[in-house]
C-alpha cells in the first residue's frame, strides 16, 4: 500500500486535518468530522475507505512525516515543501477515485460480488452452459442474485443487453482503463486475472491502482445501470440509496420539517436536545434544502453578519460574546460557507 | 447393491470410473443401514461418500461441517455435478434469507449446516419436520472434548440428532487416534447403537517423503527456488505466514518463469475464486497458500508439496500433502526446515493458548463472534461451572500436548531411519512397508530428483487482450 495517497487529503496550510481525513474516509459520522470534512472540501470522500484501521492509518501517517512530506506544526500537521511535490507527483502517476460520491448512495462490498456473477452467469447463459463453477461469491449474494433473475420475464435478451451497456459503458474510457476492467471478470471458458496479475503485466499501474480502478469503474457502471431503464437497474435499486443522513438524523430533519421545534422533536423521540441539535447540524452540512431562518433569528443575522467577515473557517465564536448559542453560530457558519461554494 | 452397480452410479452421477480407497466400504456399510464413523486421509474424496449416498437413497442429506469456505467448495462442487437442490445454512446469511431457506427446506437435497446454527429454535424445528435419510457429521474430531480442535457447537449434535429420530449417521475425520474415535462414538451415538468404524491407511505410498534443513533463510530461499525450477509441477508450497506467501511468491516470479501466485484469508472472494480456477486449469504453475486457509479445491494433479514453514504437527502435514498425488501418480513431499523456525511454531500453536493470567481474567460476559476461538471454549468450560483450577490444568496439560506434538514432527526431520516407517509407526498402523529408493530421502543422504525433473516449458507473455474482443467470447449472441 502506498501511504503517498493520504497526501491528497492534506493542505499546507491547514493544521488539522489528520484525524478529520480518517473520520471522513472510513464513514465515522460525528458533527465534527462531518463539519470540518465539510470545511475542507472532502465530504465527497465519505465511507471510501469503510475498512481503514486506525492504527494501521496512524502508522503510514507517522511514515510521511518520517519521509518528510508531512511537517508537524504546534497545530498539527501540514504538506510540507516536499510534500506539495510529492502530493503533485502521486496525483500524475496514479489511478485516483473519479467518482467517490458512488460510495455513499451504493453498497459496495454487495455490488462488487453481485457484478462478477452476474458477468459469468449471463455469459455462460449465451452459451447455454450450466455445468461451470459459479464465481467467489457469498451464498448471501448468490440468493439475491437468484431472486433477481428469477422474476426476469424474458431471459433471452440478457446477454446482448449487457453486452451493450458494457459496450457503451466502456466506450467513454481511455482503452486501457477499459481493458484492465474487463481482464478482470470470468466468463464462458475465461477466468479472470486477479488485480496482482494485472497490475505484474503493466508497469504503469501498480496493484493498488488496478484495485482502485476495478472500485471506482463497478460503481460507475453500478450508477450507470441505475440511471438507465435495463433489466439490470433492478438489480443495483435495492443496493442504492439517494439519502445521505444517517437514519437517526433523517427521522429528526423529517420531524423538524413538519414543523415541530426541537423540544417537541427530544420530547417525541426520546433523546436529548443536544443529540438532536446534532442531527440538526448533519442535516444542514448534508442536505442542501435546510431552512435556517427556522431556527436563526432575523436579530441573529444581522449580529452574526455585522460581527464575521471573511473566510467562514477563519471566524471565532468568541467575538460574539456568547450573545448566541454556539448552535446557532456553527449553522450560520455552514448556510454562508455553502454560499460560497 | 454390488459393486458393478455401484460403479455404474458413480459414473452416472459423478463421471468419475473408479472409487477410491474406502469411498465403496463406507458406502455400502451406509446403504446396509449401519451408521459409520470414517476415518479417511484426506486426498480421499471423504465427501462423495455421502453424495453418493444421498442420491442413492433419495432423501435428503443433512451435513454438519464447522469450516464455512469448505462448505461454500462442495456446494459448488455439488451444484457443478448437476445438482442443483443444494443450499448452506451459516451464519453469513442475513435472518430473511434465512427465513426463506428455511421455510423452503423441504425442497433442498443437501443441507450444510454449520454447528452454531443448532442453537437456533427455528432451524432445529424445521430440520426435524423433514424425513432426513442421511446425517453426516464432518471433521467429527471436534466433537473430542478435550482433544485440540474441540468446538463446544459439536456437543449439541447428540441431542438434535435424537429430535431427528437418530437418523441414519456418518461421522468423517481425517486423522483420529482410537481414543478420538472412542470419544466421536459417544458422544454422537446412544450406547444402544452400535456403530461401524472404517479406517484407512494415512500412508500414500506414490509420495516420495524428503527433508532439506537450511542453515539460513537465504539458502532456504535460493534452495527453493533451484528446487522448483527442476521439479515437474503443479505444486503447492505451504506457508504459516501471509507475509511470506505474498513475498515468496514474487519471489518466485522475478527469479523463474514459473506462474506462482499467493492465496490465503487476505484474499477478496473473487481473487480466491480466480485462483484457485487458474491452479484447476493449470494456468498457474505454483500456488504458495498459508496452511491456516486449506484450499477445498480437488485438483488430481498435483505433482509436489513443498513446506516453507514447520506445519503445526504431523496430522496437519499428512493431511497437507495428502493435496499431492491424488491421481496416484509419482509426486514428491519436501520440507524445508530451518532451526529458526521452530520459533515461529511454537508461537503460533502454543503462545496462543490462554495460560493462568487469560483464564484467571477470562471475560464471562462478553460476546464471541469465532465459534472456533479459544475464547468459546473457555466460555464453555465456565458455563459447564468446571472450576479454574481445572481449567487451568486442561490448559496446561494441552500445552505440554503441543509441545510434545512439536517435538514428534522435529523427530520426523531428524530421525535417521525411514521416514514413513516413523510417520506409520506414530499413527500406529499394523502394516509398515520396508524402505526403499522410492520411499523416501533419508536424513544425511543427497535428494535426487531424477523421477520428479519437468523439461523446460516457455510460456508466452501474457497480455492484456482488448476488452471488446473480451465482450464478443463472454457473450454469444
Ligand atoms: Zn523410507
Amino acid at each position: 500500500m502506498n501511504d503517498d495517497k493520504w497526501l491528497l487529503f492534506f493542505s499546507d496550510t491547514q493544521p488539522r486535518r489528520h484525524a478529520v481525513i480518517r473520520q471522513v474516509l472510513s464513514n465515522k459520522r460525528t458533527v465534527s468530522s462531518l463539519y470540518w470534512g465539510m470545511q475542507y472540501h472532502i465530504l465527497d470522500w465519505l465511507n471510501v475507505e469503510p475498512e481503514l484501521d486506525e492504527k494501521q492509518f496512524d502508522l503510514q501517517i507517522d511514515n510521511l512525516c518520517e519521509k518528510g512530506y508531512l511537517a508537524a506544526t504546534s497545530k498539527g500537521l501540514i504538506l510540507s515543501a516536499a510534500g506539495i511535490i510529492q502530493k503533485k507527483d502521486y496525483q500524475k502517476k496514479s489511478y485516483i477515485i473519479t467518482e467517490p460520491s458512488l460510495f455513499q448512495h451504493i453498497d459496495e462490498k454487495q455490488w462488487l460480488e453481485l457484478l462478477p456473477l452476474l458477468i459469468q452467469v449471463i455469459s455462460e447463459l449465451s452459451y447455454h452452459n450450466h455445468r461451470y463453477y459459479v464465481v467467489g461469491s457469498s451464498i448471501r449474494a448468490q440468493l439475491f442474485f437468484k431472486n433477481w433473475y428469477q422474476n426476469i420475464a424474458n431471459k433471452n435478451d440478457l446477454a446482448s443487453s449487457l453486452k451493450q451497456l458494457l459496450k457503451l459503458f466502456l466506450e467513454h474510457l481511455p482503452q486501457e482503463q477499459s481493458n484492465i476492467f474487463m481482464a478482470l471478470f470470468s466468463g464462458h471458458e475465461t477466468i479472470g486475472k486477479t488485480t496482482e496479475q494485472v497490475a505484474t503485466m503493466l508497469p504503469k499501474f501498480s496493484h493498488e491502482d488496478v484495485v482502485s480502478l476495478w472500485r471506482d469503474l463497478s460503481m460507475q457502471f453500478a450508477f450507470f445501470l441505475l440511471e438507465g431503464d435495463s433489466n439490470f437497474r433492478r438489480l443495483v435499486v435495492p443496493l442504492s440509496t439517494k439519502e445521505k443522513l444517517s437514519k437517526s438524523a433523517l427521522i429528526t430533519y423529517q420531524l423538524f420539517n413538519d414543523n415541530l421545534s426541537i423540544e417537541q422533536i427530544a420530547e417525541k423521540r426520546r433523546l436529548r436536545v443536544s443529540t438532536i441539535k446534532e442531527h440538526l447540524l448533519e442535516s444542514a452540512i448534508l442536505r442542501d434544502d435546510f431552512v435556517y431562518h427556522r431556527l436563526i433569528t432575523t436579530d441573529d443575522y444581522s449580529i452574526m453578519t455585522s460581527t464575521f467577515i471573511g473566510e467562514t473557517i477563519d471566524w471565532d465564536y468568541k467575538q460574539l460574546d456568547d450573545h448566541i448559542e454556539f448552535f446557532k453560530f456553527r449553522l450560520f457558519q455552514i448556510e454562508r460557507s455553502k454560499r460560497i461554494e | 447393491m454390488n459393486n458393478l452397480q455401484l460403479k455404474q452410479l458413480l459414473k452416472q452421477y459423478f463421471g468419475y470410473s473408479e472409487f477410491k480407497k474406502g469411498q465403496i466400504e463406507i458406502i455400502k456399510s451406509l446403504l446396509a443401514n449401519n451408521s459409520t464413523l470414517g476415518i479417511l486421509p484426506t486426498g480421499t474424496g471423504k465427501s462423495l461418500c455421502y453424495q453418493l449416498t444421498g442420491k442413492i437413497i433419495r432423501k435428503p442429506v443433512l451435513i454438519i461441517s464447522p469450516l464455512l469456505s469448505l462448505m461454500n467448495d462442495q456446494v459448488e462442487q455439488l451444484k457443478y455435478s448437476g445438482e442443483k437442490k443444494v443450499v448452506a445454512l451459516t451464519s453469513e446469511l442475513s435472518y430473511n434469507e434465512k427465513d426463506f431457506i428455511l421455510n423452503n427446506i423441504a425442497s433442498y437435497s443437501f443441507i450444510y449446516v454449520s454447528p452454531e446454527m443448532l442453537k437456533n429454535d427455528k432451524v432445529a424445528l424445521q430440520l426435524s419436520k423433514i424425513d432426513i435419510g442421511l446425517l453426516v457429521v464432518d471433521e467429527a474430531h471436534c466433537i473430542s472434548q478435550w482433544g485440540p480442535d474441540f468446538r463446544p457447537d459439536y456437543l449439541r449434535i447428540k441431542n438434535f440428532r435424537k429430535l431427528l429420530h437418530c437418523p441414519l449417521t456418518l461421522a468423517l475425520t481425517a486423522t483420529a487416534t482410537s481414543e478420538v474415535a472412542h470419544d466421536i462414538q459417544v458422544n454422537l451415538f446412544d450406547s444402544s447403537e452400535t456403530s461401524h468404524v472404517i479406517r484407512y491407511s494415512v500412508d500414500r505410498p506414490n509420495i516420495f517423503l524428503a527433508v532439506h534443513e537450511s542453515p539460513s533463510s537465504t539458502e532456504k530461499n535460493m534452495y527453493l527456488i533451484e528446487l522448483i525450477s527442476q521439479l515437474n509441477g503443479p505444486g503447492l508450497i505451504y506457508f504459516s505466514s501471509k507475509k511470506q506467501a505474498d513475498r515468496i511468491s514474487e519471489m518466485i516470479r522475478i527469479k523463474t518463469n514459473l506462474r506462482a501466485a499467493s492465496y490465503h484469508a487476505d484474499l477478496s472472494v473473487m481473487n480466491r475464486y480466480t485462483i484457485q480456477h487458474q491452479f484447476m486449469e493449470n494456468q498457474l504453475d505454483i500456488v504458495c497458500a498459508t496452511s491456516a486457509f486449506g484450499m477445498g479445491i480437488n485438483k488430481q494433479d498435483v505433482r509436489y508439496v513443498i513446506h516453507y514453514h514447520l506445519p503445526s504437527d504431523l496430522s496437519s502435514y499428512v493431511q497437507e500433502i495428502g493435496r499431492a498425488g491424488r491421481d496416484g501418480k509419482r509426486s514428491i513431499a519436501v520440507l524445508l526446515y530451518s532451526k529458526t523456525d521452530i520459533g515461529l511454531q511454537q508461537q503460533l500453536s502454543i503462545d496462543s493458548l490462554p495460560d493462568d493470567f487469560d483464564i484467571d481474567n477470562f471475560n464471562t460476559a462478553s460476546e464471541l463472534d469465532d465459534p472456533s476461538s479459544t475464547d468459546r471454549v473457555l466460555q464453555y468450560y465456565f458455563d459447564q461451572n468446571i472450576k479454574t483450577d481445572k481449567i487451568k490444568a486442561i490448559f496446561s496439560k494441552r500445552r505440554k500436548e503441543k509441545l510434545e506434538k512439536l517435538n514428534v514432527l522435529l523427530r520426523y526431520i531428524t530421525n535417521d531411519g525411514c521416514r514413513r516407517k516413523y510417520l506409520l509407526k506414530y499413527f500406529r498402523e499394523s502394516v509398515i512397508p520396508e524402505h526403499n529408493e522410492k520411499c523416501c530421502q533419508l536424513r544425511g543422504e543427497e535428494l535426487k530428483l531424477n523421477e520428479f525433473k519437468f523439461e523446460k516449458k516457455k510460456y508466452k507473455e501474457d497480455s492484456l487482450v482488448n476488452y471488446k474482443v473480451i465482450l464478443e467470447s463472454f457473450f454469444k449472441t
